[in-house]
């Protein structure tokens, strides 16, 4: 299962977070990847001048509801599909 | 009401009041370095070995409290231990003191089944010692002895924990936390007498949400009737609150009502197809339920919690509005995190989050006029143990469900949770109605309560003796309620 979280502090809220998660989360659905995607919300790791951070293990990423879409091809569907 | 940890408890609040004072002034960036120097001042140290570490521990706090993990790690568990302030307490639990008067009547030893109970000659009589290796913990040899003389030494924290999740670092000895066990519950927050065990908070994130001009809606749990008094109502709190800059206050005993509604539909669903169900209300219940006993998930209600609906409801009206819960609860927060549930609660402070908060404005509680009831007592009652089962039951009468063969089992706290979900697992519950709640008492006695419940009953029940007797689904069409999608799969 491949855990993504995405940080739900207020500088993540302010650009948009819960627009990401439900991007994320119809692009999970759309793509059937219930069963290989996990997401989950965290608290802030300070790193507020990267929002909207996602973390997929140690890496950090920094998103916006406009590339969610990006990322979602280009590190999600990479991972779960090797 | 007596704690394991009044001292460290004081210091985590006064974190909590100078974190949120600067952040209401926009200064914590700029300032947070300086607390531990201005809160440990020196050039004595106070409770610790020296400043040095009371100030490192200060400093683990501030970060906790900016909803951060201690140290260098980051992980996404909410109870999380402060290394600097973990005392290593000793690893073996049975042992012997000088209690041990060397008798001759070896009851210890006769009753030990492992033998794990030698004597050496010590002075002048045969002492009992316990061997580590092979002591398992059963607890004869301290029972057997009729002098008391060997005790139990399990670390406070340890014990606490309803599921095992506390585990020492070979290494070090510091007190660890298996996350992939943890269900959140905090129990070992206030356990440990040293104060090791905090929680990440939401405190900076809601202030910033109201310095930006949001629309900030507060919703507070039914269990805070009593806490702190008798005159300090849930409409003091809205009054406090609304001076801070939130825009209002609602009842979460409305979402009480909610829940016991729709959690009423599913059960008569559930009983007529000969099936059971278990409450959803309580996050520490549910994390026990999906990390320890996964084989029983879809007996869970999926009817969201009174949180949610009550989020959901507000959310329906105002879809930018920011809701925050205040409650007693540390696994509310757990729940946010779950992204899976839409429309819920944005953030959710403890009580003593929410008054530090106050706390660092300025802002006091105090006792009001007015006087508003948004919820049944039934909903009211969810923060008591019986409380949800209760409510539920009242909601399939007044549809004119019969009840009589429905049985309920009430499990008051995480132990008596565990049983019964135990039982349940093997087909041997005989009731196949569960109601489950991690804290003894129910919420009222969650980690963030501020009395204990002989404390608190009393003012408690002359608080809800004050609202009218309403029914749940009068209130519901009262508080223009009735359309709130209440399922966890719902989309708001």
């Amino acid at each position: 299962m491949l855990n993504v979280s995405i940080c739900i502090g207020s500088a993540c809220h302010m650009k948009g977070s819960k627009e990401v998660i439900a991007r994320l989360k119809k692009l999970i659905a759309e793509n059937h990847l219930e069963d290989k995607v996990s997401l989950s919300g965290s608290f802030c790791t300070g790193n507020c001048q990267h929002a909207v951070c996602v973390t997929i293990g140690d890496t950090l990423y920094s998103l916006s509801p406009e590339t969610t879409e990006d990322f979602f091809r280009n590190e999600i569907m990479t991972r779960v599909s090797a | 009401m007596v704690t394991n940890d009044k001292t460290t408890f004081d210091i985590t609040q006064r974190v909590f009041y100078e974190v949120a004072k600067l952040a209401w002034n926009g200064e914590l960036e700029e300032k947070k370095e300086n607390l531990p120097e201005e809160m440990i001042p020196g050039p004595h140290a106070q409770y610790r070995c020296c400043i040095y570490r009371e100030r490192e521990i200060i400093r683990e706090r501030v970060r906790m409290a900016r909803g951060m993990c201690p140290g260098t790690k980051d992980t996404t568990n909410i109870v999380q231990v402060i290394p600097a302030a973990c005392d290593d307490c000793p690893l073996s639990s049975y042992t012997v003191t000088d209690n041990c008067h060397g008798c001759l009547g070896h009851a210890c030893y006769n009753s030990c089944r492992f033998g794990a109970i030698s004597f050496s000659h010590d002075g002048n009589k045969n002492r009992a010692h316990i061997d580590p290796a092979k002591c398992k913990e059963c607890g004869m040899c301290s029972r057997a002895c009729p002098y008391g003389a060997i005790v139990d030494l399990v670390r406070p924290c340890k014990k606490a924990c309803p599921v095992g999740a506390i585990t020492m670092d070979p290494e070090s000895g510091l007190c660890q936390i298996d996350e992939s066990k943890c269900i959140q519950c905090g129990h070992c927050i206030h356990a440990c007498p040293f104060g090791a065990i905090g929680a990440k908070t939401f405190i900076v994130d809601v202030i910033n949400m109201i310095r930006a001009g949001e629309k900030v809606y507060a919703m507070i749990a039914p269990a805070v009737e009593g806490q702190y008094g008798k005159d300090i109502t849930v409409d003091s709190w809205r009054a406090a609150l609304k001076k801070a800059g939130f825009a209002d206050l609602l009842e979460v005993g409305l979402g009480g009502d909610l829940t016991a509604a729709a959690e009423a539909d599913e059960w008569a669903e559930a009983m007529e197809a000969g099936e059971g169900k278990t409450t959803s209300c309580c996050p520490a219940f549910v994390n026990m339920i999906h990390k320890h006993f996964p084989e029983l998930n879809d007996k869970i209600s999926t009817t969201v919690s009174p949180m949610c609906a009550v989020s959901r409801m507000i959310k329906e009206k105002e879809p930018d509005a920011i809701t925050v819960f205040i409650g007693p609860c540390q696994a509310k927060k757990s729940e946010i995190l779950d992204t899976s549930i839409s429309g819920n609660a944005d953030y959710v402070l403890t009580f003593d989050e929410a008054f530090q908060m106050l706390q660092g404005k300025g802002i006091d509680l105090e006792p009001v006029e007015e006087f508003t009831q948004q919820a049944s007592v039934f909903g009211k009652r969810f923060g008591n143990s019986a409380g949800v089962a209760g409510a539920v039951l009242q909601c399939m009468k007044e549809q004119g469900v019969d009840t009589s063969n429905l049985k309920v089992k009430v499990a008051n706290g995480a132990a008596e949770c565990k049983t019964a979900l135990t039982l349940m697992k093997m087909g041997r519950l005989p009731e196949k109605f569960m109601e489950g709640m991690a804290c003894e008492g129910g919420c009222v006695q969650g980690p963030s309560r501020q009395r204990s419940l002989q404390e608190l009953t009393k003012d408690r029940d002359a608080m809800i003796g004050r609202a009218d007797k309403r029914e749940v689904h009068e209130n519901l069409k009262m508080q223009d309620a009735e359309h709130v999608r209440m399922h966890r799969g719902e989309e708001v």
